[in-house]
C-alpha cells in the first residue's frame, strides 16, 4: 500500500525529515508518536503534497506508484486523505457544497458520475448522523464558527464520504476533550476495513486507547527510532520521550 | 495636431445646429452652457483629485452616430428573460424599446422627446465628462412612473458596443423619475459584439435619476464592454424622503472603465445601497467613484465593493460618504475589499468619511489580499482542482457584495457572468 523509503525533506531549507523508513500493508493502523518539533506534520504535508514541503532525498510508493510526483489534489483522488491537525476556515463557501464539491471532483477521477443535489443529502444525512453532527454544521461556511470537536468531526466526515485508501490522521485527538474524541474515534473506527489502511499520528497515548493501532512507530529528530505493537505507545506513556534525547516539561 | 477636447469642441461647433432639440431655445441653452462648462475644464486629468488614479488619455473620436454602421447578423441576441421590457442600444443608438407599457409608465426616445427631460437636461453637472455629454447628447431614454405604479416586470437596457474602423465615440443619457410610492427594476447590461473593425470606442454616458417620497427602484448593471471600449458613466440619484436606491455595479469588461456615481439623500429617512463587484484581467483598468451625501437625519447608507484583479489589472476605488450639518442619526458603512491574483495586479482604494454632524454613525474598512494559500490546499487536498479551487475561494470573497442584490434572478444571472469570468481563466 504504502512504502516510505529514506525519506528526507526540509521546509524553508531547514532538514526536518532526515531518513525516515515505513511500510504500510492494506488494512493496517501504524501509528507514528512522537514529541513536539520531531517532524510528525512535516511527514504527513509531504505525504499529502502541500507546496514549501521539499523532499531532498528517497522515495514514496503508493499502490505502486510514484506519490511524489503527483498533485495534491491527485494524490486525494487517487485516495489518499489528510485528516487536518487545523483544520482551516473557509468564509463564503457553505460546507455542504464543499463536501460536494469534494466529492464529485473524486468520484469523477474515478470515472463515476457526480451525485445530483439529492443523492448527495441522502448520503450525506446516513454519514452526519452516525457522527452526531447537525444539519446546522453543513449550512454553515466550512469550519468557520466550529468548535474543536466540531471541526474533527466535520474531517472524519469528509473522510467517511471520500472513502480513501490510505487516511493520515494528523494529531486528530489535539484540542479534544474525552467525549468528542470518543465519538471522532468511533467514526475512525467505523472507517477501518481490510482494504484501507491508515497513519495515526499523535503525541499522547489516550487516542491509541480507543483506535487501537497494529503497529507503534517512534518519531523523533526527523527518523524513527523504534517500532513495536501496541504495548510501545504504553511504554511511552510511562516513560515519555526521555530516552529519546527530548526533555518535554510536559 | 488636433487634441481629443479640441475635436470634441469641434463637433460641437459643427453639429448644434442638428442635434436633437436645436429649436427648442432652452436646450440649445443648456448645451452651451455645457459646451462652455467642458471648454473651460477640458478633459479630466490627474491633476484633478478624483482622476488622480485614473489617466484619460483619450484619442480623437468622430460621432458614432456619422460613421456608417455594419450591422451585423444578430448572432447572439441579448441574455434577457421574455418577462422584461426591453430597449435597445448599438453604439449610443436607441434601435428597440417596448410600447406596449402599463399606465403610468413612460419610456421614450430622448432624441425625439426632449421635453419630456426637461429638467434634467438643463441641469448643469460640475463634472467634465457629464458636461461633455450635456453638450454632446443625441440619444437616450427617459423612464418615468407616476406615483404610485408599482412595475413587478424589470427594463433591461442592453447596450451593444460594435467597434469598427474609426474611433467612435457617443453621449448617452438616462433619465428615470420615479414619482412617489412608485418601484421599478432597471437591469442595464453593457455588452461587446464583434464588429468589422477593433478600433476605440467610447461611450461617455450620463444618468440622471429621481427618486420621489417612499419610491424604490433597483438599478443593476453589469459591464462587459471589449476591451477597446472606454466606458465612462457619470450617475446622479437624488433620493428622496423614505425613498431607497440600490446599485449594483458588475464590472467586467472595458479597455478603461470610469464609474463616478453621486447619491444625495434629499430627505428624511432615505436609504442607498451601492455595491459592486470588478473583475480585471489583462491591462484593464476599472474605476468606481461614488460619494454619497447625507442632507437629511436618519438617512442610512451602504457602500461594499469587492474587486478581484489578475494579470496587470488596476481597480480604483474612491467611496466617500458626506454627513452634512442637520443629519442627525445618519447610519453610513463603507467597505472595500480586494484580492490581487498576480503580483502585477494593483487597487488604489480610497476611503473617505467627512462629517458635519452629532449623534451619527459611520464607519468604513478597506482590505488588500491575495488568496489564502492554507485554504487553497486544503481544498486541493479534498481533490478538488487547483483551478476549481481558486474559483471556489472567489466566489465566496465575492458572495457578500452579490448577496446586497435583493431580486434573486439578477441575482442569478449575475453570478452565472461571474463563474463565467472565473471559467475564463487560462
Amino acid at each position: 500500500m504504502l512504502e516510505i523509503r529514506n525519506l528526507h525533506a526540509e521546509v524553508d531549507g531547514k532538514p526536518i525529515l532526515k531518513g525516515i523508513d515505513l511500510s504500510l500493508k492494506a488494512g493496517e493502523v501504524h501509528a507514528i508518536m512522537g514529541p513536539n518539533g520531531s517532524g510528525k506534520s512535516t511527514l504527513s504535508y509531504v505525504l499529502a503534497g502541500r507546496d514549501g514541503y521539499t523532499v531532498t532525498e528517497g522515495s514514496v510508493t503508493y499502490q505502486g506508484q510514484d506519490l511524489l510526483v503527483l498533485k495534491p489534489e491527485e494524490r486525494a483522488a487517487a485516495g489518499v486523505f489528510l485528516s487536518f491537525q487545523y483544520p482551516v476556515e473557509i468564509p463564503g463557501v457553505s460546507n455542504a457544497t464543499f463536501l460536494r464539491t469534494a466529492l464529485n471532483a473524486v468520484r469523477n477521477h474515478r470515472g463515476e458520475k457526480n451525485l445530483d443535489a439529492m443523492d448527495f443529502l441522502r448520503l450525506i444525512r446516513q454519514r452526519t448522523k452516525s457522527l452526531n453532527m447537525t444539519d446546522d454544521m453543513l449550512k454553515r461556511a466550512v469550519n468557520v464558527g466550529f468548535s474543536g470537536g466540531e471541526k474533527k468531526r466535520n474531517e472524519i466526515l469528509q473522510m467517511a464520504l471520500l472513502e480513501p485508501t490510505l487516511a493520515i490522521l494528523d494529531e486528530t485527538d489535539s484540542g479534544l476533550d474525552i467525549d468528542a474524541l470518543r465519538v471522532v474515534a468511533e467514526g475512525v473506527n467505523a472507517l477501518r476495513s481490510p482494504l484501507r489502511s491508515m497513519l495515526v499520528i499523535t503525541h499522547y497515548q489516550r487516542l491509541l486507547d480507543l483506535i487501537v493501532p497494529d503497529f507503534v512507530h517512534v518519531l523523533a529528530f526527523g527518523r524513527i527510532q523504534r517500532s513495536g505493537g501496541r504495548e510501545l505507545a504504553l511504554e511511552l506513556e510511562a516513560k515519555g520521550y526521555a530516552e529519546y534525547g527530548v526533555n518535554e516539561a510536559a | 495636431m488636433i487634441t481629443a477636447a479640441q475635436a470634441f469642441l469641434d463637433q460641437f461647433d459643427h453639429d448644434q445646429s442638428r442635434l436633437p432639440g436645436a429649436t427648442l431655445p432652452w436646450l440649445r441653452h443648456a448645451r452651451g452652457v455645457a459646451r462652455d462648462r467642458f471648454a473651460r475644464q477640458g478633459l479630466p486629468t490627474p491633476h484633478l483629485e478624483s482622476w488622480k488614479y485614473t489617466p484619460l488619455r483619450l484619442p480623437v473620436f468622430v460621432h458614432a452616430a456619422d460613421v456608417p454602421q455594419v450591422i451585423p447578423s444578430p448572432g447572439q441576441p441579448p441574455v434577457q428573460s421574455p418577462e422584461a421590457y426591453a430597449c435597445r442600444f448599438i453604439n449610443g443608438g436607441l434601435v428597440s424599446w417596448p410600447n406596449d407599457l402599463p399606465d403610468g409608465v413612460t419610456i421614450a426616445a430622448l432624441s425625439t422627446h426632449p421635453e419630456l427631460a426637461a429638467s434634467s437636461l438643463q441641469r448643469d453637472d460640475v463634472r467634465a465628462m457629464a458636461a461633455l455629454n450635456g453638450a454632446l447628447w443625441r440619444d437616450g431614454l427617459i423612464i418615468r412612473l407616476e406615483p404610485g405604479v408599482v412595475l413587478a416586470t424589470p427594463i433591461t437596457l442592453t447596450f451593444v458596443t460594435l467597434p469598427g474602423f474609426t474611433a467612435v465615440a457617443w453621449h448617452l443619457r438616462l433619465v428615470i423619475e420615479l414619482g412617489d410610492g412608485a418601484k421599478a427594476t432597471v437591469v442595464e447590461h453593457h455588452i461587446g459584439q464583434h464588429g468589422s473593425g477593433s478600433a476605440a470606442t467610447l461611450a461617455n454616458s450620463v444618468a440622471d435619476i429621481t427618486l420621489g417620497s417612499g419610491a424604490i427602484l433597483r438599478h443593476y448593471q453589469s459591464q462587459h464592454a471589449p476591451e477597446t471600449a472606454w466606458h465612462i458613466a457619470s450617475s446622479t440619484v437624488r433620493v428622496g424622503d423614505c425613498a431607497s436606491y440600490e446599485g449594483f455595479l458588475l464590472s467586467c469588461g472595458a479597455g478603461m472603465a470610469r464609474d463616478d456615481v453621486q447619491v444625495s439623500l434629499d430627505g428624511g429617512d432615505a436609504t442607498c445601497r451601492l455595491a459592486g463587484v470588478t473583475m480585471l484581467r489583462g491591462h484593464r483598468h476599472s474605476d468606481a467613484t461614488l460619494a454619497v451625501d447625507h442632507h437629511f437625519a436618519r438617512g442610512t447608507s451602504r457602500q461594499v465593493f469587492k474587486s478581484v484583479i489578475d494579470d496587470d489589472g488596476h481597480a480604483v476605488f474612491q467611496g466617500r460618504i458626506v454627513v452634512h450639518p442637520g443629519a442627525i442619526k445618519t447610519d453610513g458603512q463603507q467597505m472595500s475589499r480586494a484580492l490581487l491574483l498576480s503580483e502585477r495586479a494593483a487597487i488604489d482604494a480610497k476611503p473617505e468619511l467627512e462629517i458635519h454632524a452629532d449623534d451619527v454613525k459611520c464607519g468604513h474598512g478597506s482590505t488588500v489580499g491575495a488568496l489564502d494559500d492554507d485554504a487553497l490546499f486544503y481544498l486541493r487536498a479534498r481533490g478538488i482542482k487547483l483551478e476549481a479551487a481558486r474559483a471556489l475561494l472567489i466566489e465566496a470573497f465575492l458572495a457578500d457584495a452579490l448577496e446586497e442584490i435583493s431580486d434573486a434572478t439578477v441575482r442569478d444571472q449575475f453570478l452565472a457572468q461571474i463563474t463565467h469570468w472565473l471559467a475564463d481563466r487560462s
